[in-house]
């Protein structure tokens, strides 16, 4: 019921990505990106397109989805939706991943970056540096004596 | 420098951390986002990382990035219910408690300093609750500040004539302590907190152990108690239905023991982890996980100094939870003949303006906006009215001063 009624009053807005995709989406869902929030206030015509210019068609789909699930208020518990953010979050690659975190993070969208920031983090928290330089592909810019001397400041930290 | 990209609208020009146009075409993680991963980390990957890059190493080593490491770890533990940390310094000796807490919905941080003789304060969501000997007082957060101390008297007479032993832990809407009735008889009184009446819980099969410390165990009342002796055994019993029934804890005490770390001391901290401590303070710690039975060795520098009086050195202290953080707890200041230890963690925003002070010359040796502070070891404490100018408050602190060298 609140959800029928909150789309035919609401808003529709055009969200256009990077590669001039453009995505017809509530402005409830849309607001909750604080930077689109932000450029609604200053836009006087609001049928037209938003440009959001860093982010790509594919993964502002993403986005959407994830804005669209959090937009739809109490038809789900709050288990439901952690559960719901989990299968999403598991369902990427890890280039997805990144991306929609670079977007999360340039569109405000509070939610999501912690939970794609959380998943990341639990990706990477047990690997060993050379395990993390090989995972995201780093240069390892240090010389041996420089890097050993980093790790001979913390040597706790590298034991088990 | 210079922005390149043109933006249709001046609010989409933003600027993302650490953004910067050369980025290695081969890196794989968005340069823009790696604080914000780095972020989440535990301390302990965090230092190993720091050897990943010269890039990573300047991210970790920023002090902003260890300040923002710190918050959001503060900001989670925020929604997991509120943090306590109370110290109760030998209770001949010294004559303050403190209480620190942060609250879920505020950015507020408090701090309490309770009188002689050192109590036992405990918190819930919502209250503060101070046990003086035996009269028990409630307090609300809405008139918790520095300098109000509108205590209420609860009409209903405490009716165990010994004062209690340790702290008091709440749970489920009453507070436990271990209390005498009488010398030698220890035992554990409730006290309901909507009713305000007070009851005895029955003890475990053996009594009540005599180095023993209640704990909150899952929303259940426990009782930990450990020997310092022959096989150090730990125990926790876990009171359930009326009936106390002994938990498997497996910690194995005497391993700990050869790897030098001592484990005579415990409390509960946040999810079901258990935090060993040694009696005399020490920094050396170990983190038990009573769900997986993880054990890690934890080293906490910056806790407040004991005393030292005829060979008499203890502080008896509880840890409801922690935070890791990137951030020294301790660092002395000292001038000239006189010092403070300051434990460098993070305040409220709104905190007083503080000033250090020697205690004799009352010469300010060192002032700074309020935030920085939250516990450190001083001579004392004060909030002052500053009648002369500006008539706002802050709080001095007095520095000790150092013995006199004997030739």
């Amino acid at each position: 019921m609140a959800s029928t009624s909150t789309s035919t009053l609401s808003r529709k807005l055009i969200l256009k990505s990077s590669d001039g995709e453009k995505f017809e989406v509530d402005e409830n869902v849309a607001m909750q990106s604080q930077t689109i929030k932000h450029m609604i206030e200053d836009l006087d015509d609001i049928n037209s397109p938003i440009p959001v210019s860093i982010v790509t068609g594919t993964i502002l789909s993403k986005v959407i989805e994830y804005c669209k699930k959090h937009a739809t208020e109490d038809s789900d518990s709050d288990e439901q939706l952690k559960q719901w953010d989990k299968e999403y979050a598991n369902n990427m690659d890890l280039n997805t991943l990144y991306y929609l975190l670079l977007a999360a993070n340039y569109m405000e969208i509070k939610g999501l970056l912690e939970l794609i920031t959380q998943c990341v983090a639990d990706m990477i928290k047990g690997k060993s540096p050379e395990e993390i330089r090989a995972h995201f592909n780093i240069k390892n810019d240090f010389t041996p004596q420089e890097e050993a001397n980093i790790r001979n400041e913390n040597p706790w930290a590298f034991e088990n | 420098m210079a922005k390149s990209k043109k933006h249709p609208t001046k609010t989409l020009i933003k600027t993302l951390p650490n953004n910067n146009s050369t980025k290695k075409p081969n890196n794989f993680l968005p340069v823009e986002v790696e604080p914000a991963i780095l972020n989440t980390l535990p301390v302990k990957s965090l230092l190993q990382f720091r050897s990943v890059s010269k890039t990573w190493l300047s991210i970790i080593d920023n002090p902003s990035f260890a300040y923002s490491h710190l918050s959001r770890a503060e900001t989670r533990l925020g929604s997991e219910g509120a943090v306590l940390v109370s110290l109760s310094l030998s209770p001949t000796l010294m004559d303050l408690g403190i209480t620190f807490t942060r609250s879920a919905s505020s950015e507020a941080v408090l701090f309490t300093i309770l009188p002689y003789p050192a109590s036992a304060p405990i918190l819930d969501d919502n209250k503060l609750y101070n046990v003086e000997s035996r009269v028990l007082t409630i307090k609300t957060p809405d008139e918790f500040s520095f300098d109000s101390c509108s205590w209420r008297k609860i009409s209903s007479s405490f009716p165990y004539p010994y004062p209690f032993r340790i702290q008091g832990v709440f749970i489920n809407g009453s507070i436990y302590w271990i209390g005498k009735r009488a010398p030698g008889e220890e035992n554990i009184v409730c006290f309901d907190v909507e009713h305000e009446q007070f009851r005895l819980i029955l003890s475990p099969p053996n009594g009540v152990p005599s180095k023993s410390k209640l704990a909150n165990v899952g929303k259940k009342l426990g009782i930990i108690s450990f020997k310092d002796y022959g096989d150090y055994s730990l125990e926790l019993w876990v009171y359930f239905n009326s009936k106390w029934v002994k938990k498997d804890v497996g910690t194995n005490i005497v391993a700990l023991k050869r790897k030098g770390i001592d484990a005579n001391f415990a409390s509960i901290v946040g999810n079901g982890g258990m935090l060993l401590t040694p009696d005399v303070l020490l920094h050396n710690f170990v983190l038990r996980s009573l769900n997986d039975g993880n054990v890690k060795g934890i080293r906490i520098s910056g806790l407040p100094g004991w005393v030292d009086f005829l060979d008499y050195k203890k502080v008896n202290f509880s840890v409801f939870n922690y935070v890791e953080s990137l951030i020294p707890l301790d660092f002395t200041v000292r001038f000239g003949d006189f010092v403070a230890d300051l434990a460098g963690v993070r305040g409220p925003k709104q905190a007083l303006p503080m000033k250090l002070v020697t205690h004799e010359e009352n010469e300010v040796m060192k002032e700074w906006e309020g935030g920085l502070l939250v516990f450190g070891d001083f001579e004392g404490f004060e909030i002052i009215e500053d009648k002369s100018v500006s008539g706002k408050r802050y709080m001095k602190l007095l520095l000790r001063k150092l013995p006199e060298k004997r030739a």
